[in-house]
This record gives C-alpha cells, structure tokens and sequence, in this order.
C-alpha cells in the first residue's frame, strides 16, 4: 500500500514585511515519524509581485487556519496520515525557519501566475520539522492556492 | 568515460544576485564545487528574473575558476533533501556582483532570449536524474550575454 498523500488550502498575504515571514507551510508534528515530500504547488490569488522560497522549519509556531488531512487525502483513501501532517495558513506568530533557502522564484504581478514544484527524490521532513514557503526578501508574500504532495 | 562516484545526497539551494555591471560576460550566479577531489553532479537549474529589463540573453556555462563573488550562500544540512548531512563538497552558490569574474570554459551549454525580460518569467534548465557532473574544483554559472544588468532568484539542485 503506498502511503502517499496530497492536500491543498489558500494560504492569506504573510505577516508583516518583514524577510523570512512565512505564508504556508506543511507541518509533520509527529514524535518519531518523517514525511517526505514529493511536490509542491502554488498559484497567486492577488495581481502583485511576490518572492516565494522553499525553506525548512523548526517550530510550528502559531498557525489561525489549519487543513487537516484525513483518509479522503490519502491517494488510495484508505489512512489518514499516521504522521498528523497538517497545511498551516495563516500564523499569529510565524514558524522558525532554518535556513539557507532550498529553492527562489519570483512571480509577477498577476493573478493565477505561479509554479509546480517536483523533487524527484522528495524531500525529507524529520519528525517535529516543517516545509514552508516564505518570503526571503522584505515584501510581503502575497496569497495563493497551494497543494503539498507526500509519502510517508 | 569517468565512473560515476557514489551519491550519498540531493541538495538544493537559491538565492538572489546583486545588480550585475551592465556588461557582456559578466557572471549573474554560479554553484561552484571547491572539493579538491570530489565530483558533484547538477541536476537542475532556474532562474526566475526580476529586473524586467527589454532584450536581454542570458547563457549557462561551465566555469574553471571561481573568481571573487560579492555573495555567496554557503549550503547547510537543511538544503540537504534527506535533511541528514551537510554538503561533503562544500560547494557553494555565488552570486552577483563579482568583483572578479570567473574563469569561463566554452561554448555555452544553453543560452535562452527573451524578448521582455518579464518579472517572473522562469527559465529552467534540467540534465536529467543522471546529472551534469561537475569535477572538482570547477563550476557552472549564468552569464550575461548582453551588456545588460540584470537580477533574478537562481536555485540549484545537485548530487553529491
């Protein structure tokens, strides 16, 4: 049985204007367990420019709006994640990144631009880490659609 | 043919030149292996402009010298996929603006134009699972291939 999963939700503006503020992020709480993450998708809902950088996480930090998978996510739907990964966002206060950035793009100012990321070799996120989108420069990371794609 | 070395990793890593001289051949952003032995080997690379600048080209080449970037990221254990060791190559990404330029090996790999030079518009540059390989101490970069400034995100994602 393969374990393989996807979710998606629209991710609100990031707080602040600051660099490093995060928009969204895939979140494995679990004590032991890792994920591995296969894709990563993302399309903007507003016309302004936007600096989206993939970057690992340290702490949850405090997320307003969560999607929690369940066996409807699951591609065979016949488990929900054993490892509780949820898609954080929107945070009051924003996760820990651990940086340097994996990956950089920038996107124009226009609605439905965007990107699919596919790592052909996943990658992996240790138990009590996240996968996050964030914005390295100081302009705030603007809303948009957004899929994660695992196994674990 | 060299034998291909055992891969222990995939990293990924990116960051954001400073605004480049308005100079042909001047170097946008390079991954540089420095190891003194050990081959790495570049499976993608991409590059998403910002400087909307009209009529620019751009090229990918390998580079024999690193040369004296004005930033460089240097990768850690988080740009590793498996999030379990640190590069062993110690290869670097080096960006814009060099003080002085690498040294460039000819021809070019790849050398895209885009009439516009959009903001957001993305180039993307894949050799396959198997990758380039780039030996030790040498390098791949993105040049200028007008004398045109520009600035963008540049990521890397390669085997070691």
């Amino acid at each position: 049985m393969s374990l393989s999963y996807r979710v998606a939700g629209r991710s609100v503006v990031s707080s602040g204007a600051g660099a490093d503020a995060v928009g969204c992020a895939l979140w494995n709480p679990h004590a032991t367990m890792d994920l591995t993450v296969d894709e990563v998708h993302f399309f903007q809902t507003t016309a302004t420019v936007s600096n989206p950088g993939l970057v690992r996480t340290t702490t949850r930090g405090t997320q307003t709006t969560t999607v929690t998978p369940d066996i409807d996510n699951h591609d065979e739907r016949l488990l929900a994640p054993i490892t509780g990964a949820v898609l954080d966002l929107d945070y009051s206060a924003d996760p820990t990144i651990a940086g340097p950035y994996l990956h950089r793009l920038n996107l124009a100012a226009v609605i439905g631009v965007g990107f699919i990321w596919v790592f052909n070799r996943g990658i992996r996120v240790p138990a009590g880490t996240g996968l996050a989108l964030a914005t390295p420069v100081a302009v705030l990371l603007q809303p948009g659609d957004v899929t994660f794609v695992w196994h674990e | 043919m060299a034998t291909l070395e055992p891969r222990t990793g995939r990293y990924g890593v990116g960051g954001r030149n400073n605004a480049t001289a308005a100079t042909i051949n001047h170097c946008i952003g390079a991954l540089f292996n420095p190891h003194g032995t050990k081959s790495i080997y570049v499976i993608l690379f991409t590059w998403a402009s910002i400087s909307g600048a009209a009529s620019t080209t751009r090229y990918v080449q390998r580079i024999t010298a690193r040369g004296t970037p004005g930033v460089t990221v240097t990768p850690d254990i988080d740009n590793d996929y498996d999030a379990l060791l640190a590069p062993i190559s110690g290869a670097v990404l080096d960006l814009a603006a060099y003080s002085v330029q690498p040294t460039l090996a000819p021809p070019d790999f790849f050398r895209p134009k885009m009439t516009i030079d959009t903001p957001g518009n993305i180039e993307e540059l894949y050799f396959g699972e198997q990758g380039l390989l780039l030996p030790a101490g040498t390098g791949i970069g993105l040049f200028q291939g007008a004398g045109t400034a520009v600035v963008g995100d540049l990521s890397f994602v390669w085997d070691e």
